[in-house]
């Protein structure tokens, strides 16, 4: 049996009149990584706040690692990491000595742990210097340090590839990976849709407080609306043809070619031949968690 | 959870310069105001017309003139080490496994303890400088006179009469989440508005139990003990004991209305 890492269930804060997050229920499962979408201002980071017990829900509940989290109850918190937001640390003090900080609340956390996890994270060289000192990628990577150094059953990381280059986010990607794969249940919420994609193995779409799309990221791939790029020599003329299309959701202009959604390629074509407009391309395109993405969140 | 707690703000508050140049100019502070006494008034000291005073004024007096640079610092360092944990908001890495009460508790300790060591630090530089001038210059240097039983518990007395400013400057710190406004009302109401308010604790009227003088002189009367001295109380304030136990109720106060505040805060990334 999977055992369920955390669970929220109608979980709703309201900011004054304002309702960031509206009856939100998620589920994730141990060992997974668990992807946490939404556009700016969706109420991902006031949900993981309360999920780490540091903001008031108005109503619901969270469950994390089977025992309820509140702003005064937080002892289920002890088995998890966490990276929320911008990375905090103290700048004035070494990579070392905000990991050691932090660790002190944590039974078992030696030296040497502490010298494992800044080589997890590729910051060995640069341990003694003054985290004040560091690029916004190695703060990153100091504030994912302090996130796994007591090494949570479940951790939390709210887009940890900011600030990084490349080469660096595939490696925090590898990392993430890695802790699933040691049986680490991870929470990654990120704007990074491509990096989700690659990583997540199920994943929540939130907007406007609102959950949109939950599940196996291939199960929500499979169910979304077909997406067929179409070029064509008088684009204007075509779109609006297209719009009248039964079953066509939206068309986008995009240079010479137009996004269709909603219709397969055949019925497309059909339609503009009957118009007497001759495509000079079309194709289907990949279902992508972008397209899902701009789809959930455009659709509510 | 609480002594880990304030093991790691112990660590944040020795690691910045703040503290080490509080250390300083505290004891930089008394060293001159004590040496100054002895040095500027050399002709009349020695000639007899000035009285001698005992190595108890040295401490006493240490000890006195230390609220006035003390409680500045003390201002400072308490709305900064509340104020940062907000604009880092490393307060996040403590509040997931700690209760808000413990963490609160660890940093009002912390100042309490801040407050303790720069009283001794400035009854011990106090003493030294009186040592040292009536001993090599004017070679009159006596132990007689002193109650070390009331040196002793001077420290501690002179603590509680920060205790409420203390408490004070975590709770608007805590309402207004910012190192800078905690700092600028801390600062504005300890030298300003209560040096301003302190004459209406002489009208008698319920006045008498604000805090202001009250505080100041009872640590001031009762350091003369130090001296084996007893100096008459003025009518219109309270006796020490009455004070010190309105002082730990004003506390008390601060720190619960700080504690209520604190633990409904939403503190986001």
């Amino acid at each position: 049996m999977i055992n369920i890492i955390l669970q929220t269930t109608n979980l709703t804060k309201i900011f004054g009149k304002h309702k960031a997050v509206d009856a939100v229920n998620i589920t994730a499962y141990e060992g997974e990584v668990f992807g946490f979408l939404g556009p700016n201002g969706a109420g991902k980071t006031t949900t993981l706040g309360m999920t780490l017990g540091l903001v008031h829900p108005t109503a619901g509940e969270i469950n994390v690692l089977g025992e309820l989290v509140t702003p005064n109850h937080t002892h289920a918190l002890k088995d998890v990491g966490a990276l929320l937001g911008a990375p905090a640390f103290v700048p004035y003090l070494s990579a070392w000595d905000n990991v050691e900080l932090v660790s002190r609340l944590s039974p078992g956390v030696d030296r040497k742990r502490i010298g494992e996890v800044l080589e997890l994270v590729g910051l060995t060289d640069t341990a003694r210097k003054k985290v004040s000192k560091f690029s916004t990628g190695m703060k990153q990577r100091v504030g994912l340090a302090m996130a796994l150094v007591h090494r949570p059953r479940f951790v939390i990381l709210d887009e940890p590839t900011n600030g990084l280059d490349p080469a660096g986010m595939r490696e925090i990607r590898q990392l993430i990976r890695s802790l699933a794969e040691n049986g680490t249940s991870v929470l990654l919420s990120s704007h990074l849709l491509n990096e989700v994609q690659q990583v997540c193995d199920r994943i929540a779409v939130l907007n406007k407080g609102r959950v949109v799309a939950q599940g196996r990221v291939n199960d929500l791939l499979n169910g979304s609306r077909p997406t067929v790029r179409v070029s064509v020599p008088v684009p204007a003329d075509a779109a609006r043809i297209l719009q009248s299309l039964p079953g066509v959701e939206n068309v986008q202009a995009d240079g010479n070619s137009l996004i269709v959604t909603g219709v397969e390629s055949p019925a497309i074509m059909a339609c503009l031949l009957q118009n007497n407009i001759i495509p000079t391309e079309i194709t289907n395109q990949k279902s992508s968690l972008e397209a899902l993405f701009l789809d959930v969140t455009s659709t509510n | 959870m609480f002594l880990k707690l304030f093991s790691i703000e112990w660590t944040r508050l020795v690691r910045r310069t703040l503290f080490w140049v509080t250390l300083a100019a505290c004891a930089l502070f008394i060293f001159y105001s004590q040496q100054h006494f002895y040095t500027a008034n050399f002709t009349e000291l020695a000639s007899g017309s000035l009285k001698m005073p005992g190595f108890s004024f040295d401490l006493a007096n240490s000890l006195d003139q230390s609220m006035l640079i003390a409680l500045p610092f003390l201002v400072i360092i308490g709305a900064i080490m509340m104020g940062n944990d907000y604009s880092q908001r490393t307060n996040q890495h403590w509040l997931m496994r700690a209760p808000r009460l413990s963490s609160l508790l660890a940093k009002f300790s912390l100042l309490v303890l801040v407050s303790f060591i720069i009283q001794v630090l400035t009854l011990i530089v106090g003493g030294l400088v009186g040592w040292y001038f009536k001993t090599y210059t004017y070679h009159v240097f006596s132990l007689a006179n002193v109650n070390w039983l009331a040196t002793l518990a001077a420290p501690f007395y002179m603590t509680l009469v920060t205790l409420p400013y203390l408490a004070l400057m975590l709770l608007v710190t805590i309402l207004t989440r910012s190192t800078f406004f905690g700092l600028a009302i801390g600062l504005g109401y300890t030298q300003f508005i209560e040096i301003l308010m302190s004459g209406l604790i002489y009208t008698g009227s319920w006045l008498r139990w604000l805090l202001l003088d009250n505080l100041n002189f009872s640590a001031t009367w009762l350091l003369n003990s130090i001296g084996n001295k007893i100096v008459e109380l003025p009518a219109n304030l309270l006796a020490p004991a009455t004070v010190f136990i309105a002082a730990a109720v004003y506390t008390l106060i601060f720190l619960a209305a700080a504690l209520w505040l604190y633990q409904r805060q939403d503190l986001g990334g």
